[in-house]
């Protein structure tokens, strides 16, 4: 195996072991996300968007400061969007690439390596503006999303598949007890989106190697800018013979005409051309005196600096006039979608959102899988970023992964206790379609799901049994009640984000005390006076014309089916004397 | 397959009036203190006092031991709580260490299969986890700890007696037992007021849901018990969740006791008598769905009227 890919495979598949890892338990001593800290575009987009430095970002500035000696070495043997590439590359070439010829000097082809420091500037200036576009160009991003969310669904259900297809097999080898394994697969909403976009990306293969790399990436870009003339880098002895084989072998098409200097902001030092040329006349190392140096003058005109800022400009123009951002036209409160319920520990929604880099490492980890891509419920600015899909399941009380997990802390890593105090909405009964409230029945699926004893289940007039009530102060938005409601489409008791508690630093034990959250059950807490005398559905409750239900012979036994007043609060299962 | 039918067969009769010693003779076999019977006769129970495990030994040995229940090369399914994902101290799980001593003494007894099952309402890693049961049983790899979710695992059987509940998807494995034990925790059940063997046979099942939104929840119960019916029931009253349940947080006392009963019903009405339920002494016949297994003449529920062997652990 070549030496690039043997690297490349080991780097890869260490990529794959930390996000398939970002589970629970979650290993302490793996830095799961690392992989996307070390993307520079994330550092510097993120930093310039959040106006906020931060420790993960040093890792970015540490591959940038690393081109000045070894160039694109990154993107050659590290960045995961490079394997995929590579790899796409591959396929395309065996089905025959269009007609490209790969001579690296194709001119008008050339012109377009400079879109990738056009679409840097642009993201840079709409950065300046607050409003970070880093999810959509960031490679790591990208790769990371792509394949948490759609490769890792993929991949545990072909295992459920070859699970099936061997399940006979088993009691013939004497595994019986394999018949019981379940893989359990993984589900995630525009997740066609997330695939499109990715599988475009790896479409441009056709036209040309490694598209992405040489025209579009601005992770690239900026690593271009430090790899003008690294330390270490490509040199040509006078053994060549000009036989052209190196130039047409290169991947990036970095190699000039005179097939001895190369511009090595495209050099992604991957050795390709050392390997082919015949006489060995082409080696990488410390610079030499022949190792001259032929980058493609930006040519970024004084006109396309502007245009691309411009249009940087403008995105954010738009984004900010637009109804979802969370300060729309820099008003206090923007449009936001009721459901639109972030993950515990998101920090205030307008930094959220610039930090937030959409990697969908948090969704991956999510054991319940309620953390969700966004789709257009939060803007085209929102998009891909994690919500809590409540009706799919809940959050976990006693988890505290998506913190854990999120590269740039746009969900804040918290400790499981402070990580229930961070209250991300709360849930509310719709009367007129609950079951217990409707129909009379006993159904108490909520209260016995509720992780916070939030919902209690009171007498209430008009009522013929005790119906649930939700205690705000208790709870902590998990959304489980909402999972497990049994009515069909919509939930009849539903979490919205309304009361969430969203810090960017200090304590949320703290700030839950200010506020009276009790997120932990307290003898004698339960609110016997809790009947809300201003509701105006005891009066108009449908439930006393709904069609009878059959009654059980016990019904004439039932002390709610007394219009007496009822003393205390026992289930509806007890009969009391 | 046969099993099965044999089964369902044995649930028909046992419900039929008068006929269920003649079908549990002919399931227990000749050799076995087949005495496993139901509605009018006296259950032997037994309340062990003392730490989860050695109370739950002398339980089971007081009803003649493990060996009473599980015949040789038997295959076993224990169903604890389990739903939860919650540490043993919340009383809303059984105790790892009832479970482990169940397990023990079943494979003590000549068990060729013991499989510890349950259909949890939280995440199964979670609840396994958490519970500690996971961890009791770690000695014991060849016992399988199973949360089952999907659907390959359950089976459609008719409820002929039934009065709201006509069938019921239940555990596959529990249908092909030999040997079936009920090990539920005592507590409290903000719908059925106590959530003891009977209720807790809902995790058996594959969906639950509909019980609640299409079913009369009580009667669903009683409907279940009339074709589920285990060979052994303990029950875990080492910690009771008195308020709270099913879920918890909620009050917590501790009896320090374990009941074993060969009368599910039985064991259900003793343990609502001994225990405090939402600050109240209720009597067995103040739990709905108790009251109506012992009308439907499921079991006994007259606590006052059976002999209780109590021993020390």
């Amino acid at each position: 195996m070549r030496f690039q890919r043997l690297i490349q495979t080991v780097t890869f598949s260490l990529f794959i072991i930390l996000l398939w890892s970002a589970t629970l338990p979650l290993a302490g001593w793996v830095p799961v996300n690392l992989f996307l800290k070390l993307d520079p575009l994330a550092a510097v987009g993120t930093f310039v968007a959040a106006r906020e430095w931060a420790a993960w970002m040093g890792w970015g500035v540490l591959i940038l400061a690393l081109t000045l000696i070894l160039g694109r070495l990154f993107c050659g043997y590290v960045c995961p969007m490079g394997v995929t590439v590579d790899l796409a590359d591959r396929l395309i070439k065996g089905r025959g690439r269009k007609k490209a010829k790969n001579s690296g000097t194709s001119r008008n082809f050339d012109d377009w390596r400079r879109l990738k420091y056009m679409i840097l500037i642009g993201l840079l200036t709409a950065g300046l503006a607050g409003v970070s576009w880093v999810s959509w160009f960031s490679p790591l991003s990208l790769i990371t999303r792509f394949y948490g969310l759609i490769i890792h669904p993929l991949i545990l259900t072909l295992e459920r598949l070859g699970l099936a297809v061997l399940r006979p097999v088993f009691p013939v080898l004497g595994l019986d007890n394999w018949v019981y394994i379940e893989i359990k697969s993984r589900v995630f909403s525009a997740n066609i989106f997330i695939a499109t976009l990715v599988l475009g990306i790896l479409w441009l293969g056709i036209f040309r190697p490694r598209f992405w790399c040489r025209y579009l990436c601005p992770a690239g870009a900026l690593m271009a800018l430090g790899s003008r003339k690294p330390w270490i880098r490509r040199r040509v002895s006078s053994d060549c013979t000009d036989c052209g084989m190196c130039r047409r072998s290169c991947p990036m098409g970095a190699i000039s005409e005179d097939n001895k200097s190369a511009a090595h902001t495209e050099c992604l030092a991957c050795r390709r051309c050392a390997e082919v040329c015949p006489v060995k006349a082409v080696s990488f190392g410390p610079a030499a005196t022949v190792s001259p140096v032929t980058n493609p003058a930006l040519d970024l005109t004084r006109r396309r600096w502007l245009g691309s800022c411009a249009v940087g400009a403008t995105s954010a123009f738009l984004v900010m006039t637009n109804t979802h951002h969370p300060q729309a036209a820099g008003m206090q409160h923007g449009f936001r979608d009721t459901n639109l319920v972030r993950p515990p520990g998101a920090v205030p929604e307008p930094d959220f959102l610039a930090k937030c880099i959409r990697c969908g490492e948090c969704m991956k980890a999510c054991p319940t899988n309620t953390l969700q891509p966004v789709w257009w419920e939060a803007g085209i600015y929102g998009m891909f970023s994690p919500r809590t899909l409540a009706r799919w399941d809940g959050c976990e009380q006693n988890c505290n992964l998506c913190g854990q997990v999120c590269p740039t802390a746009a969900i804040r890593s918290l400790p499981v206790e402070e990580k229930k105090y961070a209250k991300i909405g709360t849930a509310q009964i719709n009367r007129a379609k609950c079951v217990a409230w409707e129909q009379d029945r006993k159904c108490l699926i909520c209260d016995e799901i509720c992780p916070y004893n939030a919902i209690v289940f009171q007498p209430h007039p008009g009522q013929r049994i005790p119906v649930p009530f939700v205690e705000e102060q208790k709870c902590n938005g998990c959304g489980f009640c909402e999972s497990r409601c049994p009515v069909e489409g919509k939930a009849a008791i539903f979490v919205e984000f309304f009361g969430e508690v969203r810090l960017s630093t200090g304590s949320y034990l703290a700030v839950a005390k200010e506020l009276g959250l009790i997120f932990q059950a307290k003898e004698g807490a339960k609110h016997d006076e809790w009947v809300d005398e201003t509701d105006q559905s005891k009066t108009l409750s449908p439930g006393k014309n709904a069609p009878s239900l059959p009654s059980t012979p016990e019904s004439s036994s039932d002390p709610y089916l007394d219009s007496s007043p009822q003393p205390g609060k026992l289930p509806p299962g007890i009969i009391t004397r | 397959m046969s099993e099965r039918v044999i089964n369902r067969r044995e649930f028909i009769y046992q419900t039929g009036a008068g006929l269920g010693l003649a079908a549990a003779g002919c399931l227990a076999g000749p050799g076995l203190l087949g005495d496993v019977v139901y509605g009018g006769e006296q259950p032997s129970l037994v309340e062990a006092s003392g730490a989860p495990g050695p109370a739950t030994r002398a339980a089971v040995k007081g009803l003649g031991g493990m060996e009473r229940f599980v015949a040789k090369g038997a295959k076993v399914v224990i169903k604890p709580n389990m739903s939860f994902s919650n540490p043993p101290e919340m009383a809303t799980t059984t105790h790892p260490e009832v479970v482990k001593a169940l397990v023990e003494m079943c494979w003590a007894a000549g068990a060729s299969k013991v499989m510890v099952l349950d259909h949890t309402l939280r995440r199964p890693e979670d609840c396994l986890e958490r519970t500690g049961i996971r961890a009791a049983l770690a000695g014991m790899p060849k016992t399988l700890l199973l949360v089952l979710t999907e659907e390959r695992f359950f089976k459609a059987i008719d409820i002929p007696n039934h009065r709201t509940l006509p069938s019921a998807m239940v555990f596959k494995d529990v249908l092909d037992a030999d040997t079936f034990i009920a090990a539920p925790v005592a507590k409290s059940h903000s719908s059925a007021g106590v959530s003891l063997s009977m209720k807790g046979m809902m995790g058996i099942i594959y969906d639950r849901r509909s019980w609640h939104s299409k079913y009369e929840l009580d009667s669903a119960i009683v409907d279940l018990a009339t074709v589920i019916k285990p060979k052994l029931t303990v029950i875990d009253a080492t910690r009771m969740l008195t308020t709270g349940g099913p879920g918890g947080p909620g009050e917590v006392i501790k009896p320090e006791k374990v009941i074993a009963c060969t009368d599910m019903v039985a064991a259900d009405a003793y343990t609502v008598s001994i225990g405090t339920w939402y600050g109240k002494q209720l009597a067995p016949d103040q739990i709905k769905h108790i009251k109506e297994a012992g009308e439907r003449k499921l079991g006994r529920i007259d606590v006052d009227k059976f002999s209780v062997t109590k021993v020390k652990a």
